[in-house]
């Protein structure tokens, strides 16, 4: 069970990261729309449009 | 008249609407968007959305672009970046799903020199980055509106910068702690569920230190608002919520560091970070509920032009275009057709105007009105241009006072909510009364759980769910009021409203539509009533004028007396020849002037309005017209009835008249002819009889009776807003939505009984259970947090 005394801290610094990534991602406004986003990631355009078209 | 036979059903593609047979489109605007929609390749739009779109309609309302170009409007409203790209926030109209903000984001960046163009859904608001010579906004919002949307600039003002970061510093310390929580709740899991002697001392004081870690910025940081609040409350000598909770959480974390740091007795960091974490929880679902309201507010501010076409000099025609804030009251202002009204002015010049105020009444239908009339700012002009001289400017508009009274009105706090402040303040003193006998009892027993015990108590008790029970409920309330058209005006509105026996309908007004109708024939000379009625149909048929129309529109045309010559006298009347007579209709001075005669007494109703009709010997006839019932009022009030409220009406107009209104809506309680003084009587009357009064009125000549009863509604409708002494404002003008207001009362006073007896009765249970010792602080923590969550529940019953 020595394992758990590296295991342990760890998962603390570990949460410690993940808090710092979700402070930033707060900071960056990425909360400000919740409903905006979800559709725009499904329906963003990867075709070429028509005018990129080869003639 | 036949109703229109409609062969197949079909509903327009771009905004749902019913459109004709054969026809894609309802009307030409819809076409036109869908088409310049699917030109840019974004039909993906109607695959995505999941509303229709808002009805174009007629195209281009609202101040024209190029207002939005000038130095006045960009300084303000356009920032400038070190590299030259320009940046300005919009508020959006018309967004209605999440699909609208793609479609908008897409046109937007298909527009030439547009960096960036972010949509917000939910706030309706986009931030829009370009690239151009001149820091000219039309371009964007022209963009913006070839897609059916109406945009304008938007001073992201301190309120909404603050907005933000309010909401980002909760929503961090929401983060902090749930993070918190789920960690230290593994580190403590594994000694609720290992037998004697499975987990090894090393190991435990690991686990506790790792805790221990991970709660301290979850006390330090998340819990800060507690400790502050609990301070605060303290230092103004108060004892509000925040003191057990804030007591709560220092007592437990610093216990269970001092087992943690002396290596002996249980740890509860579990419960500390869930306990916080619950709380904040609670906060943000409260803020996200305000800043929702806030929007409706920003989107009222919006409806303003900012910028004004002011003649330049007292006669004349030139003019300058000055910011809105410039204008003074005395200018006089060019109005276009289709612009909104900078202000609050009156109609000046010749002629009639025509003015939608949709925002007002919600009612697109526009209205009337004659040189000299009060015009309200946020209208929009439907007819031809006008001249407006400004009377009201800024703070003083229509429109801004609406927004003020919603303001007061949710910063007010309403009786109910203020005895339940004072009560929780008894409450909480008598929770750290009782922890602290808690601790010194246990002392004596058992002293290892005394801390817990106190502990246990101080968290459990849930003076939250005593506090919120009430304002959450009126929140709540407010909101689904504002969406009736109902604007709680003063705090206590909703209270009395949901008490009240007897609704008082102030006017007959209240009750029609202000639109005319035939309701008496008074024949004067020999011929028969259906003669005069039809001679008198054939002239009104000629003009265009209200009363005229309501005349015509009484008898079925009837070629045989058809007009043969006519001549229009507005303002007085028409002359026209009839199967070789010369008759008049109309003024009864204008009809006399054609044969001399005195003006005869008739029975008419002195209330209703009377037109005249005489040929070159004499009268024929005289015709009295009143007012068109609304539709809808019948229902409403029936509503009304059914809820157990007792109908009456206090009309100024006549008896006959009154009689009759009443009559067709079956209200058995009227009284025509009332004076002011004999109104307040009426209701003074009902009071003594021990009746609850609701009064509904125009709000301003009948403020004395709304004094008197115990609430009273304003229809607002066109009344001079800042002078309204009303508890509540009908925007709409509709009774429907008045009794729909009542009812939504009574649900809320419904709701917070519940409430308040929930949070004593839960609190009746818990406390001794606690002070026995058999909650633990964890149960604690999720029982309080549940009874305020409970309670909050209940209150977001009333948003339906």
């Amino acid at each position: 069970m020595d394992i758990l005394f590296l295991l342990i801290p760890m998962s603390v610094v570990l949460a410690i990261g993940i808090g710092a990534a979700f402070w930033m991602a707060v900071d960056g406004g990425q909360f400000e729309d919740l409903d905006g986003p979800a559709l725009r990631v499904v329906t963003d355009d990867d075709r070429p449009t028509q005018n990129e078209d080869p003639p | 008249m036949p109703s229109p036979v409609r062969l197949a059903e079909s509903r327009c593609k771009h905004c749902d609407l019913p459109a004709p047979a054969g026809s894609l489109f309802c009307c030409a605007g819809c076409e036109a968007i869908s088409r310049s929609i699917e030109g840019l390749g974004l039909a993906d739009y109607y695959r995505l959305r999941t509303e229709p779109a808002a009805t174009a309609g007629a195209p281009a309302q609202g101040a024209a672009l190029e207002a939005f170009d000038t130095p006045e409007v960009t300084s303000r409203f356009v920032r400038v970046d070190a590299d030259g790209t320009f940046e300005a926030d919009l508020l959006v109209e018309g967004m209605r799903c999440a699909a609208c903000a793609w479609l908008l984001e897409h046109v937007l960046q298909r527009s030439p020199g547009v960096e960036q163009a972010s949509f917000n859904y939910s706030s309706r608001r986009a931030l829009v980055r370009w690239k151009a010579q001149v820091p000219a906004l039309s371009p964007v919002l022209a963009a913006i509106r070839s897609v059916g949307y109406a945009a304008w600039p938007y001073e992201a003002g301190r309120i909404a910068l603050v907005e933000q970061r309010e909401s980002r510093r909760l929503l961090r310390r929401l983060w902090v702690a749930g993070l918190g929580m789920m960690q230290v709740m593994m580190y403590a899991f594994p000694a609720y569920i290992a037998g004697e002697g499975e987990i090894t001392a090393d190991i435990g004081a690991l686990m506790s230190w790792s805790g221990l870690v991970l709660t301290l910025p979850v006390v330090a940081y998340s819990a800060g608002p507690f400790f502050v609040g609990a301070w605060r409350e303290l230092r103004l000598g108060r004892l509000g919520m925040d003191v057990p909770v804030a007591l709560g959480i220092a007592v437990a974390f610093a216990a269970s560091a001092w087992a943690t740091v002396a290596g002996t007795g249980a740890v509860y960091f579990d419960s500390i970070t869930m306990f916080v974490f619950l709380l904040l929880g609670g906060r943000w679902l409260e803020l996200m509920a305000r800043q929702k309201a806030g929007i409706a507010l920003h989107h009222l501010a919006r409806l303003q032009p900012r910028m004004a076409d002011r003649l330049r000099f007292a006669d004349g025609d030139a003019t300058e275009s000055v910011p809105v804030t410039q204008l003074v009251p005395g200018d006089r202002v060019l109005v276009r057709s289709g612009e909104t009204l900078p202000c609050d002015g009156e109609l000046q010049g010749e002629g009639m105007a025509l003015v939608s105020q949709a925002w007002l009444s919600g009612e697109s239908r526009p209205i009337e009105r004659r040189p000299g009339d009060a015009l309200l700012g946020g209208s929009v002009n439907a007819g031809r241009a006008f001249v407006l001289r400004v009377r009201r400017v800024g703070a003083h508009t229509a429109l801004s006072s609406i927004q003020a009274m919603m303001e007061r009105a949710l910063d007010g706090r309403p009786r109910w909510a203020e005895a339940a402040q004072r009560a929780s303040g008894w409450f909480v003193g008598a929770v750290l009364v009782s922890a602290a006998a808690a601790a010194v009892y246990w002392m004596q027993v058992d002293p290892s759980r005394a801390v817990w015990i106190a502990v246990s108590l101080l968290v459990v008790t849930c003076p939250c769910a005593l506090a919120l029970a009430t304002p959450a409920a009126l929140t709540v309330a407010s909101g689904t009021l504002a969406r009736l058209n109902v604007v709680v005006a003063r705090a206590g509105a909703i209270e009395r409203l949901a008490g009240v026996t007897d609704i008082v309908f102030d006017k007959t007004g209240t009750l029609t539509q202000g639109r005319p109708r035939l309701v008496e024939t008074h024949v004067l000379g020999g011929e028969g009533e259906a003669r005069c009625l039809a001679l008198a149909a054939a002239l009104a048929r000629i003009s265009s004028h209200p009363l005229d129309r309501a005349l015509a529109a009484a008898v079925e045309p009837d070629d045989a007396v058809a007009a043969t010559w006519h001549r229009n006298h507005p303002g007085d009347g028409v002359e026209a020849w009839v199967r070789q007579r010369r008759l008049r209709l109309g003024r009864a001075a204008f009809v006399a002037a054609l044969h001399g005669e005195p003006v005869p007494a008739t029975t008419i109703d002195p209330s209703l309005t009377r037109v005249w009709l005489g040929d070159e010997h004499g009268w024929i006839a005289a015709f009295g017209l009143g007012d068109t019932l609304r539709p809808e009022a019948g229902a409403a009030i029936e509503r009304l009835r059914a809820g157990g409220l007792m109908v009456h009406l206090l009309s100024g107009d006549g008896v006959a008249m009154t009689g009759e209104v009443a009559r067709h809506f079956g209200i058995d309680r009227f009284e025509g002819e009332a004076t002011p003084a004999g109104k307040i009587e009426y209701v003074r009357a009902l009071q003594e009889e021990g009746a609850r009064v609701a009064m509904v009125g125009d709000g301003i000549n009948d403020a004395p009776v709304l004094g008197q009863a115990d609430v009273s509604i304003a229809m607002g409708g066109g009344a001079d807003l800042a002078q309204l002494r009303a508890d509540a404002v009908l925007l709409s003008d509709s009774t429907a939505d008045l009794a729909a207001a009542v009812a939504v009362a009574r649900r809320t006073r419904r709701v917070i009984r519940q409430n308040l007896a929930w949070a004593l009765g839960y609190n009746a249970i818990v406390i001794p259970l606690a002070f026995a010792g058999w909650v633990t602080p964890l149960v604690a923590g999720i029982a309080m947090a549940s009874s305020s969550l409970l309670v909050v529940a209940n209150a977001l019953r009333l948003r339906r």
